[in-house]
């Protein structure tokens, strides 16, 4: 029998900032039947995010972005990220409305039609999140320079690639942020499918 | 383009624990010229990862091990996940050598050949991650059972799936998580190439 049942016992906040962390003791159903015992987890809440793959199917060439990301200069020297266009979630937001806005921000792009590339939980073992990704067709022809608000920090560079050169970066670990590979390889399990409208 | 910089003015702990929480004060130059103003970001430290999918390619099937997972609870629709194998790195530790023990640990498989797919950083606004991927074949047929470490209160249910029907698990959203649809995805592009390499009929 699938165990479906669980419960959380006690919840501690141990952080509250921008991000949130919480210790929960939390009891399930195993699959050898019967109760787990109590389980004490540290999770980690980031909320949910959005973030899109503009894609322009008759150059077949995609944009990320490039920017700083502190996170990863504890084992990075060049802590600068190829990225998808992507933000959190406000609340009340939809990941369409996101995804939408963070173009014109990031990109200075006017996005039609957004087409669903996944739900993804990146980080399932420790982090609370669920990232929205979305593949939306587009010309590309004028896109470039630097965007991101700069009373907000942002310092956001737009990078105009050939999907084939940003799968080969994926493959080699020149594209690591889970937001852009996941995109990515589906553009590339799926391009002709888009271009066929049967995607 | 200039030389890219950056500076961490101060790291403050948040809380330590099992993982651990960091403000760091960081200032990078720009790509508009100069430098940003110091600014504060907060940075979750759980260390790394090494994941691997178990890959037959005489029987096209796939190995996954379902477990609960308590990050999961807020948006998916049962905390219980089918993904690919994966396990926390130890400092000092290999990747290879971390998928083999954890194949053995979830699965009761042995792994001889691994197939490094690429390595990508699950969350990378706040959380130091990095989690490498990898695809290994194996003989499917040993595979099942309930696996997982009693002291560590592991409860694993290991379930061995058409490769097809795991894709489409991927595609219409009853798999979700990152380690898993890379590497489902990346062996979509690549199962011919590596069942070439790695069938083991003459």
């Amino acid at each position: 029998m699938k165990p479906r049942r669980f419960r959380i016992e006690a919840r501690e906040a141990i952080w509250r900032g921008h991000f949130r962390a919480d210790r929960i003791t939390i009891r399930h159903e195993t699959f050898t039947g019967g109760e787990s015992a109590p389980l004490v987890l540290e999770v980690f809440d980031l909320g949910e995010a959005a973030c899109v793959l503009p894609w322009d199917p008759a150059s077949d060439r995609v944009v990320l972005v490039e920017q700083f990301r502190g996170a990863v200069a504890a084992f990075s020297e060049t802590p600068w990220l190829l990225e998808t266009i992507a933000d959190d979630l406000g609340p009340g937001e939809t990941p369409e409305a996101v995804a939408r806005r963070e173009a014109m921000e990031e990109a200075g792009l006017t996005l039609d039609a957004l087409i669903p590339a996944g739900r993804i939980l990146p980080c399932p073992g420790a982090v609370a999140t669920r990232v929205h990704a979305f593949v939306a067709p587009c010309n590309l022809a004028d896109a470039g320079g630097v965007h991101g608000l700069a009373e907000e920090g942002e310092d956001i560079l737009v990078r105009v690639l050939d999907l084939d050169e940003a799968l080969a970066m994926v493959d080699d670990g020149r594209i690591q942020a889970s937001h852009a590979t996941i995109p990515l390889l589906w553009l590339a399990r799926h391009r002709n499918g888009v271009v066929s409208g049967s995607v | 383009m200039n030389e890219k910089k950056y500076e961490i003015v101060a790291k403050e702990p948040l809380y330590e624990g099992y993982f651990r929480a960091d403000r760091w004060m960081v200032r990078h130059t720009t790509f508009r010229g100069g430098w940003s103003d110091v600014h504060p970001l907060e940075i979750f430290d759980r260390g790394h990862a090494t994941s691997v999918l178990p890959w037959d390619p005489d029987t096209d099937e796939v190995v996954l091990v379902e477990q609960f997972r308590a990050a999961a609870i807020p948006t998916a629709k049962s905390p219980w996940l089918l993904e690919a194998i994966a396990g926390a790195m130890k400092p000092g530790e290999k990747p290879e050598d971390v998928a083999r023990r954890e194949a053995m640990e979830e699965a009761g498989l042995t792994l001889t050949t691994l197939r490094h797919v690429t390595s990508f950083l699950p969350s990378c606004g706040a959380v130091t991650e990095e989690l490498h991927v990898y695809v290994a074949p194996v003989d499917a047929g040993t595979a099942g059972g309930v696996h997982g470490l009693q002291d560590e209160h592991e409860d694993m249910k290991v379930h061995v799936l058409p490769f097809a029907e795991v894709l489409a698990m991927v595609e219409d959203g009853r798999i979700v998580a990152g380690n898993t649809v890379v590497a489902v995805y990346w062996l979509a592009l690549h199962r011919e190439e590596m069942r070439a390499l790695w069938s083991r009929k003459p």
